[in-house]
């Protein structure tokens, strides 16, 4: 089997995706830690909040700031996180093949008794793992900090807000096949990439100031994954559906490019 | 020992005395440039073929064709009776394959590449690895971006060979390769052609397929020169003659005879270049009482000389070479 891929795609990156790991749990640990000042203040916090202007209000969601679920929306899952696993995917993804092609090292793994589609499929399944090994580090990480901070918010949905943001950086790590796939270099693979991640992003924040861009938000991955506030109100199997079933769709794209790719010396 | 290590057809065919590489009008285009046009010819079981040209001529191009890095725009080729196109992943179990600009994980060791790679190919192959890394003298130990472009060049090698593959498609295998290590890997070779292995390798320089390869196909600019027994087409080409003479003789008549050209002299040595037969030219060297004859082998850029200046590319080529 291709297990042999699949740990060599991790032990490759094993140091990266420590120090991602560690820089979850970090802020995540960091906005916990502060989070029992901000709630004895939470009168003085919430008259802050009141003064600032609404559309600052509007764009960083802050509604509900002071109480446990909102302060971590707010501060960890409406930027941070999100981001953080747009990254990782979208760099996962176009190194997949791109980095290979690029390096030069496709040459040999290609010329192996193995299909190209089972090699690019080994690597999609590895970036879907790194995903949801990140997801359940955060999870584990909120679901000790919460306890030990007083917020209630239970583990499912502490889950479905990470698990969210995985799904997330799935569709975006499916991007990055694709570029990766069509174009055969990592580094315009992994701008293109996080460029349509960044572009979703301002237009999901913009959204509630702008009529434009909310006409477009029904359709921005951003508003799936954290619109409906899966923190509060846990998974809709609607929008796991759309961000599962538009990164399968990229994906399989990005099999069929790069089965008939020429691979560049 | 032939080794099949996938499933589909076998070693039949080349009992049969069919070609294990067969190549027919094969061609590639990058979008509108040009890649290779029409390269026709066929590589036999036990055959060391030899793919000769300058840089940039198209071999490395008609070669990741036959691996399926490339995807074909016309034309065809067969590997093992498989058309390449359409093939599936497991022909490539019998075929053997170093690239021309070898690129390798330079974060493994050399022990943990190859066991990757045979992981990846199904098969435990520790054995033949240990052989062929100890023939090359080659370190397993040291981590890839501590070896140097020879010794990386090495595990380039034993990765094509470690799975006796039927085929081996090398693309200017010998780059880097101190002589010492050259002749072994030439033993390399010789054993597996006696195998019944089919290979196909390029070079720019002639002199590397020299004593390897029977049979030669010259590329340049994309489109197939010749193909040809290596004997004659260095027979056909242009070669440098140095003669000394016991005393200072005329240059002159020199230059009437047949095939002979640029004929130069310094004191009594005589130097000229001859293409065919040498025959008349040492006729008229031994009346003139010569005392040695040095023959300089032709290089590649001569013998292209000979073919693209003689005007001659499709003469003397027996029938069944002849390029379509």
């Amino acid at each position: 089997m291709l297990t042999a891929l699949l740990t060599k795609s991790w032990r490759d990156h094993w140091r990266g995706l420590a120090s991602w790991a560690l820089g979850l749990i970090a802020i995540a640990a960091i906005q916990l830690w502060v989070y029992p000042s901000i709630r004895e203040s939470s009168e003085g916090v919430s008259q802050m909040i009141e003064s600032f202007p609404q559309a600052m209000q509007e764009v960083f969601r802050m509604t509900d700031y002071t109480s446990g679920a909102g302060y971590l929306n707010v501060e960890l899952f409406s930027f941070m996180v999100p981001l953080i696993l747009i990254a990782v995917g979208v760099s996962w993804g176009a190194a997949a093949t791109a980095d290979e092609e690029h390096r030069g090292t496709a040459d040999i793994l290609l010329s192996l008794p193995v299909s190209r589609v089972r090699i690019i499929v080994t690597k999609m399944i590895a970036t879907a793992l790194v995903l949801l090994a990140l997801c359940l580090v955060l999870t584990a990480t909120l679901a000790i900090g919460t306890r030990l901070v007083d917020i209630d918010v239970p583990v499912t949905n502490l889950f479905a807000a990470s698990f969210s943001c995985a799904l997330l950086g799935m569709l975006y790590a499916s991007l990055g096949f694709l570029f990766g796939a069509l174009v055969g270099r990592p580094g315009i693979a992994t701008g293109a990439g996080f460029a349509l991640g960044i572009a979703a992003f301002v237009l999901y924040s913009l959204a509630p100031l702008v009529d434009t861009f909310d006409a477009v938000t029904p359709v921005n991955p951003f508003q799936w994954a954290l619109g409906d506030d899966p923190m509060s109100n846990g998974l809709a199997v609607s929008n796991v559906g759309w961000l599962a079933g538009t990164s399968v769709a990229i994906l399989a794209a990005s099999v069929l490019a790069f089965n008939r790719r020429d691979i560049s010396t | 020992m032939t080794v099949n290590g996938g499933d589909g057809p076998s070693v039949g065919e080349a009992a049969a005395g069919r070609p294990s590489i067969s190549l027919t009008g094969l061609t590639k285009y990058y979008g509108r440039d040009l890649g290779v046009e029409d390269l026709t010819f066929d590589v036999m079981p036990g055959e060391v073929f030899g793919f000769l040209g300058p840089n940039g001529a198209g071999k490395t191009t008609a070669m990741r064709m036959l691996v399926g890095l490339l995807r074909i725009t016309r034309g065809s080729a067969t590997v093992l009776g498989t058309d390449v196109a359409t093939a599936p992943a497991s022909l490539r179990h019998r075929i053997g394959y170093l690239p021309g600009a070898l690129t390798l994980y330079g974060n493994l060791t050399g022990a943990e590449y190859l066991r990757f790679l045979a992981r990846m190919r199904g098969r435990a192959m520790n054995q033949r690895i240990g052989e062929l890394s100890e023939r090359l003298n080659l370190d397993l130990t040291r981590h890839i971006h501590d070896l140097s472009k020879g010794n990386q060049q090495k595990l380039g090698v034993v990765q094509a060979f470690m799975h006796s593959p039927e085929v081996l498609i090398l693309d200017e295998p010998t780059a880097g390769l101190d002589p010492i290590v050259q002749r072994e890997f030439e033993t390399l070779i010789d054993e597996a052609q006696q195998q019944g292995t089919a290979i196909l390798l390029s070079s720019h320089v002639l002199s590397e397929v020299d004593h390897l390869a029977g049979r030669v196909a010259i590329v340049d600019k994309g489109h197939l020169l010749v193909v040809e027994d290596i004997s004659t087409l260095k027979r056909r080409a242009l070669r440098t003659i140095d003669l000394d003479f016991p005393q200072p003789v005329a240059t002159a008549p020199f230059t009437l005879l047949d095939g002979v050209k640029d004929v130069r002299s310094r004191a009594s040595q005589v130097t000229c270049t001859v293409s065919g037969e040498e025959t008349a030219l040492l006729r008229h060297a031994v009346s003139l009482g010569v005392l040695t004859v040095r023959t300089h082998e032709p290089s590649l850029d001569q013998v292209f000389f000979s073919l693209v200046q003689g005007g001659d590319r499709h003469a003397d080529r027996p029938a069944d070479e002849i390029v379509a």
